[in-house]
């Protein structure tokens, strides 16, 4: 076994076995809600915080060449359509449209459009968890059972369970259901992100977007036997805010 | 037990060469980590009969399984002993059916219990659980978890367990391609059968095989096939076959030293992961008047294409 034939390595000369090499996928999808009542300072600072963010989740998971991030965005009012989508953009070509505002609030509808993105057919069984990030300030409109049975369906297929599932709240809290969009989160140490303020939306949507692509990217393998039916990954608290009174959506 | 890194081979005339090679993965390197991944090799015989037995590990890479990699070092020494010892009991049994009930019975408990056994004395010997403390013993196992896949090549019969992710294929000299063990659907992302579960012996995944015309027999931890398109992919397929052609075209010794640069390569481009491939040139088995077919496999080239059941 001498590695050596001529002066040239023996490894130099055997062709390296054919088959593409491919990095491993990260699903990212938000889910916006652009219903009417997102009008004016919310859906703008959306808007903002999500480009500002989608650099920064680059950066972050540049630490982790092996990942490669492809994001989608499905909004919704008073239905749910591909904001970015279906087909997944690498987030090196991800640019974020002006999101605009009408209608109602059919979150019930979005988390439906999710599901079907997240089966095992569309989905490879082997792949980093997916990330979700769901951003509402209101009350779904879609009738209870409707809601109910979506998040049923979401909670029933594997990618559903073991994803990393947030949610950020948009106001006050009188204005939206907080305990219908804590079921969505399935990150118990983090529950429901209540942005009240602009400067919060902005500092929840990165922090999110960046905290679960980094914790989906390690992608560790651990024995399932221990793990039980939750998430493949589990967060840090989220950052501590303090709300400024002067700038309230 | 190989040393990280290294490149090792093991021989028996009468059946064939394995050889194995373990990398740190390229995110290890990076981060200063040692790889988590072992194998293990072993050849000899036994009252005259030949054996040449292979071993593979993966040590858990998330934090709450701190100790995987000798977990994954207790791993391949434990099956290599078992399935060692299992060839000395079963050398004077002539029924295949036998020896393959057995090894479906008696296998999986037996190398389960063992690595249980070198994981308590590992720990004890580190004090880091108090000798017969029987509590505090059993929650060590999962600090210890491993994945584990084992191969024994005994006379005209190669019997195979797994338990945990990874690979074990075996390529024929035609070209088929042969998956022993399916994937294991019920798992999800990262999600992985371990040596530390309670019910370990229950997990293994067993089969044995006709040893027939041999055949390249090949044994991976997951990272290599996730550098391609995943175990069923036909990216890593494509891998596979060509390997078992670049042996047939450049010779076992030369491939096998190419290897560490393949896997580097591999995981510096795509997973990421630690890498571990062990391959075993089976020989044809020995015809009835006791030659051997005059197929060389170091100069045979499998065809490409050839018919895949693992789809």
């Amino acid at each position: 076994m001498n590695g050596k034939a001529g002066g040239y390595t023996i490894e130099n000369t055997i062709p390296i076995p054919d088959g593409q090499v491919v990095r491993k996928k990260l699903h990212f999808f938000w889910l916006a809600d652009c219903s009417d009542s997102m009008r004016g300072k919310k859906i703008a600072t959306l808007n903002q915080a999500i480009r500002e963010a989608v650099p920064e989740v680059q950066k972050a998971v540049a630490a982790y060449p092996q990942v490669e991030i492809v994001m989608r965005a499905i909004r919704f009012s008073d239905t749910a359509e591909w904001h970015i989508g279906p087909e997944p953009v690498p987030i090196e070509q991800f640019v974020w449209p002006e999101l605009e505002t009408a209608g109602l609030t059919s979150t019930a509808k979005a988390i439906q459009l999710l599901t079907g993105e997240l089966s095992i057919e569309r989905m490879p069984r082997r792949g980093l968890p997916p990330v979700c990030i769901l951003i509402s300030d209101g009350y779904c409109t879609d009738p209870h059972e409707e809601y109910e049975n979506a998040l049923t369906e979401l909670s029933k297929i594997p990618w559903g369970v073991k994803a990393v599932r947030l949610a950020i709240a948009i106001g006050d809290e009188s204005d939206y259901n907080e305990a219908e969009l804590l079921r969505f989160v399935n990150q118990e140490q983090v529950g429901l992100l209540k942005a009240h303020s602009p400067e919060e939306l902005v500092t929840y949507i990165k922090w999110a977007s960046v905290s679960a692509s980094v914790a989906s990217s390690r992608g560790r393998s651990r024995d399932a036997k221990s793990m039980g039916d939750v998430s493949n990954v589990s967060l840090e608290s989220p950052p501590t805010m303090i709300t400024s009174n002067t700038d309230l959506f | 037990m190989a040393n990280q890194d290294e490149f090792l081979c093991a021989s028996n005339t009468g059946l064939g060469w394995a050889f194995g090679t373990s990398r740190t993965g390229a995110s290890h390197r990076k981060n200063g980590h040692p790889s988590e991944d072992a194998f293990a090799l072993w050849s000899g015989s036994a009252g005259a009969v030949p054996c040449i037995t292979v071993a593979v590990a993966d040590g858990h890479g998330d934090p709450r399984h701190d100790q995987s990699r000798i977990g994954a070092a207790l791993a391949v020494q434990s099956a290599v002993e078992e399935l060692v010892s299992f060839h000395r009991m079963h050398l004077h049994d002539s029924q295949k059916n036998i020896i393959r009930s057995e090894f479906r019975a008696d296998f999986p408990r037996r190398v389960s219990r063992r690595w249980r056994e070198f994981v308590t004395d590992d720990a004890i010997r580190r004090e880091m659980v108090v000798a017969g403390s029987e509590e505090t013993v059993s929650g060590i196992f999962t600090r210890y978890g491993s994945t584990l896949i084992a191969a024994s090549v005994i006379a005209d019969t190669i019997l195979v367990g797994q338990i945990g992710d990874g690979d074990l294929i075996l390529v024929r000299p035609d070209g088929t391609i042969e998956c022993p063990i399916p994937g294991d659907t019920s798992l999800m992302g990262s999600e992985t059968r371990s040596l530390s579960s309670r019910d370990a012996h229950l997990l293994w995944r067993t089969a044995t095989l006709d040893r027939e015309d041999g055949g390249v027999l090949i044994a991976a931890t997951d990272g290599v096939s996730d550098s391609f398109d995943g175990s069923e992919g036909p990216e890593f397929r494509k891998f596979i076959q060509s390997l078992v052609t670049r042996i047939g075209q450049y010779g076992v010794e030369n491939v096998a030293e190419a290897m560490s640069g393949w896997l580097d390569r591999y995981s510096e481009l795509a997973s990421g992961d630690d890498m571990t491939l062990v391959f075993v040139l089976i020989r044809p088995r020995e015809s009835i008047n006791g030659t051997q077919d005059t197929v060389s496999p170091e100069k045979s080239s499998p065809p490409l294409g050839g018919s895949d059941p693992c789809h």
